[in-house]
C-alpha cells in the first residue's frame, strides 16, 4: 500500500526464541536505544519506523517468543511483506527454533515475503555456540538473507532492516488482498472456522 | 509512568527520545514505579487518594479484628478499593489463598522452593526472565527481590509442572511480592489461588493457552453486545481481539494500567474471579471507541489503547466506567460463551499441533539415513504420517465428547 506520503507501507514481523533479542533489534532500530534489560514481550508490540530513502514505512509486530505463544504468530506474520527470524547466537536451542520459524513461514507464510535470519548477540562471540558458517550456509540454502547482529553494540542492524526494505517488491500492480477472517490458525479460510468443521 | 515502566512503545515511530536526565529524582508511586515527569493526571491522582482515605476507614477497623466486611459489603467494598496497607492481610483472605494454604502441610511452599532449586525444568526460563521483569522498579531489580521472585516462580513451576512457567507469570508474581509486603509465601498462596484454585479460567497459563484463546474469543463476543460499532471496525481492520487484549488477560492488565490502578482491579479481581476483567477491557475499549474508530490498522489500535491505558492515573475513575460505564455482565453469559468457545478452539489448537508434528515427521525424513524412495524409507515415513493423523482424530473425537483430551 502507499500512503498519501508516497510511502510504501510494509508490514514486517520479528520472530524467535524468547530472549533472543527481538525487542532490542527493534528497539535498537527505531529509537537508537539498548537496555541492557529489555522487558519480556507478552503478546506482541508495534512500532513503525520510517526509511526515506528507500520510500518505506515499517509497520513492525515484534512477538513474544515462548513457546506457548507460538499459537499467537500467524495473527501476527499473516499478510507481512517481510520477517526477520532471530536466534542468539550463543545458544543453540535458538537457533534450531529459528530454523523451526523459517519452516513455518515457508509453509503457512505469504509466499513472497522476504525473510532475514539475524544471529544476534554477535559482541557475545567468547561464548558462540552457532558458529557462523553453519547459520550462512543454513540461510544460503534457504534463500534468506543472513547477519550477524547485535543489537548492544550496533552491528548490522541497519543493514538488515535496510537490505529487506531495498529489495521490497515495488506495489505497481496492486497486491492482492489476504482473505478476511480472523483464526489463530495458519489458513485464514473464514468460512472453515465459522462452521465450526474441521476437515 | 505504567507499571511496565519504560516507553518501548510510548511512540510508535521513534525518533530516539530525550533521555530523563533531569536532576530531579522521578517521583515514584506507591510500589516503587516511575510516575510520568510530564502529563501526570495529578488531580484524577489526588482525587482517587481522597476516595482511597475513606475506604482505609472503613477497611481499617476489619483489618484490626482480623474478619473480613460481611458478604453483602465487601464485594463493594473491594470494588471501592483496599488500601495499599491493608492488602497484605486482605488479600490473602479474599482470594482464598489462607485456605488454600491451610490445606497443605506448613513445609508445603518451602519444600516446593528446595524441588524448584534442586532442578525445575523450567529455571532456565525463569533466569531469562527475571532481570526482564520491571527493571526500572528498585526493589525488584535489586538482589532480594530477584531471589524472591525466582523462588516463587520456581516453587509454582514444582506446584504445577503441567503449567510450569509461563511468560507472565513473571510480572504476576513481581506484583505480588511488591503488594504482599515482600512475604513470598502469600504471594505463592496468591498466584496458586489464582492460576490452579479457579480464580482465573482454566488453562489460562497451559502450555498452549488454551484458556487464553477461550477468554479472547468469549471478550470479542461480549464487544459485539456491548459495543458493537468498535467490533465491526476492528473485523474489517482484520484486528482480532487478542492482539488487543492477550498481554492484558494474562498480566492482568500489571503491564499496561499504572500499578495503583492495576492493583485497584486486582482487589475487584481477587473477590470476584475473572469477570473484572473483561469489565476492565471493556471499559478501556470503550473510553477510547472514538479514537479507535478512526485508525486504519491494527498496529495504531494496540497503540493508542496502550498509550491511553498507561497514562490512566484516575483509579477511581477507571473503576466507575468498569464497574457502572460498561453495564451489566451476567457470569452465566460469559461462562455460555465460554463453553461454545472451548471446542472450537481445542479443535484448532490441535489441528494446528498435528500440521507441526507432521512437519517435524517430514523434516526428520529429511535427514534420516535412507532415501525417502526406497521402500523402506517410504514406509517407514508412512508409518509417521498414519500415527500422527490418528492420535489426532482420536484428539478430536474426544473433545467432541466433551472429555478433556489426556493432554490437559
Ligand atoms: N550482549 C547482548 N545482549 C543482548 C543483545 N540483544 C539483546 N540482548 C539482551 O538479551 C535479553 C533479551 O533481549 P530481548 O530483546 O528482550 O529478547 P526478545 O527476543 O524480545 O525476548 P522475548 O520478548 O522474551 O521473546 C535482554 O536482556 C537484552 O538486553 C545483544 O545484541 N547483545
Ligand atoms: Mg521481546
Amino acid at each position: 500500500m502507499i500512503d498519501s506520503g508516497g510511502l510504501q507501507q510494509a508490514k514486517l514481523v520479528l520472530l524467535g526464541d524468547m530472549g533472543a533479542g527481538k525487542s532490542s533489534l527493534v528497539l535498537r532500530f527505531v529509537k537508537g536505544q539498548f537496555f541492557d534489560y529489555q522487558e519480556s514481550t507478552i503478546g506482541a508490540a508495534f512500532l513503525t519506523k520510517t526509511m526515506p530513502e528507500q520510500h518505506v514505512k515499517f509497520e513492525i509486530w515484534d512477538t513474544a517468543g515462548q513457546e506457548r505463544y507460538h499459537s499467537l504468530a500467524p495473527m501476527y506474520y499473516r499478510g507481512a511483506a517481510a520477517a526477520v527470524i532471530v536466534y542468539d547466537i550463543t545458544n543453540q536451542d535458538s537457533f534450531s527454533k529459528a530454523k523451526n520459524w523459517v519452516k513455518e513461514l515457508q509453509r503457512q507464510g505469504n509466499p513472497n515475503m522476504l525473510m532475514a535470519l539475524a544471529g544476534n548477540k554477535a559482541d557475545l562471540a567468547d561464548s558462540r555456540a552457532v558458529t557462523k558458517e553453519e547459520a550462512a550456509a543454513y540461510a544460503e540454502e534457504n534463500g534468506l538473507a543472513f547477519w550477524e547482529t547485535s543489537a548492544k553494540t550496533n552491528v548490522s542492524v541497519l543493514e538488515v532492516f535496510t537490505d529487506l526494505a531495498t529489495r521490497l517488491p515495488r506495489p505497481s500492480a496492486p497486491q492482492p488482498q489476504q482473505s478476511s477472517g480472523i483464526t489463530l490458525t495458519e489458513q485464514p479460510p473464514a468460512s472453515t472456522r465459522k462452521s465450526g468443521c474441521c476437515t | 509512568m505504567p507499571a511496565s515502566s519504560h516507553t518501548s512503545t510510548e511512540t510508535a515511530e521513534g525518533a530516539a527520545e530525550p533521555s530523563t536526565s533531569s536532576s530531579a529524582e522521578p517521583q515514584l508511586d506507591v510500589y516503587g514505579f516511575r510516575l510520568p515527569a510530564e502529563g501526570l493526571d495529578q488531580a484524577g491522582r489526588e482525587a482517587s487518594e481522597k476516595e482511597q482515605e475513606e475506604m482505609t476507614e472503613k477497611w481499617s477497623k476489619y483489618a484490626k479484628q482480623r474478619a473480613l466486611p460481611s458478604a453483602s459489603k465487601l464485594k463493594r467494598y473491594c470494588r471501592r478499593g483496599i488500601p495499599p496497607n491493608i492488602r497484605p492481610w486482605a488479600w490473602p483472605e479474599i482470594s482464598g489463598a489462607n485456605l488454600r494454604r491451610h490445606d497443605h502441610q506448613s513445609g508445603y511452599y518451602a519444600l516446593m522452593v528446595r524441588q524448584g532449586e534442586a532442578g525445575s525444568e523450567c529455571a532456565h526460563q525463569i533466569d531469562l526472565d527475571l532481570p526482564r521483569t520491571f527493571p526500572h522498579n528498585v526493589w525488584v531489580a535489586s538482589p532480594a527481590g530477584q531471589t524472591a521472585l525466582r523462588r516463587v516462580l520456581l516453587a509454582f513451576s514444582m506446584h504445577k509442572p503441567a503449567v510450569g512457567y509461563c511468560q507472565s507469570m513473571n510480572y504476576i508474581a513481581a506484583m505480588l511480592l511488591l503488594v504482599l509486603n515482600k512475604k513470598e509465601e502469600d504471594a505463592f498462596w496468591v498466584l496458586v489461588a489464582l492460576i490452579d484454585d479457579g480464580i482465573l479460567y482454566r488453562d489460562m497459563y497451559a502450555n498452549n493457552l488454551l484458556g487464553t484463546h477461550v477468554e479472547m474469543r468469549s471478550l470479542e463476543e461480549l464487544l459485539g453486545m456491548k459495543l458493537p460499532r468498535l467490533r465491526q471496525h476492528l473485523i474489517k481492520l482484520q484486528c482480532d481481539i487478542t492482539i488487543i487484549a492477550t498481554d492484558w488477560f494474562l498480566c492482568l492488565f500489571a503491564t499496561v494500567l499504572p500499578s495503583e490502578s492495576a492493583m485497584r482491579l486486582w482487589d475487584a479481581l481477587l473477590h470476584e474471579g475473572p469477570k473484572v476483567l473483561y469489565r476492565m477491557a471493556l471499559a478501556l475499549l470503550k473510553m477510547q471507541e472514538e479514537v479507535l474508530l478512526k485508525q486504519d490498522n491494527p498496529g495504531f489500535v494496540l497503540h493508542e489503547l496502550k498509550r491511553a491505558a498507561h497514562a490512566t492515573h484516575n483509579r477511581a475513575a477507571l473503576m466507575k466506567v468498569a464497574f457502572e460505564g460498561v453495564g451489566s455482565m451476567p457470569m452465566a453469559r460469559i461462562e455460555g460463551f465460554r463453553e461454545q468457545k472451548q471446542e472450537v478452539v481445542q479443535v484448532e489448537l490441535r489441528r494446528r499441533e498435528t500440521r507441526q508434528q507432521l512437519q517435524k515427521a517430514i523434516s526428520e525424513n529429511d535427514h534420516s539415513d535412507h532415501d525417502v524412495l526406497s521402500s523402506r524409507g517410504i514406509s517407514a515415513f508412512a508409518d509417521k504420517i498414519k500415527l500422527t493423523y490418528t492420535s489426532r482424530r482420536r484428539d478430536i473425537s474426544s473433545i467432541r465428547r466433551g472429555s478433556p483430551s489426556s493432554s490437559h
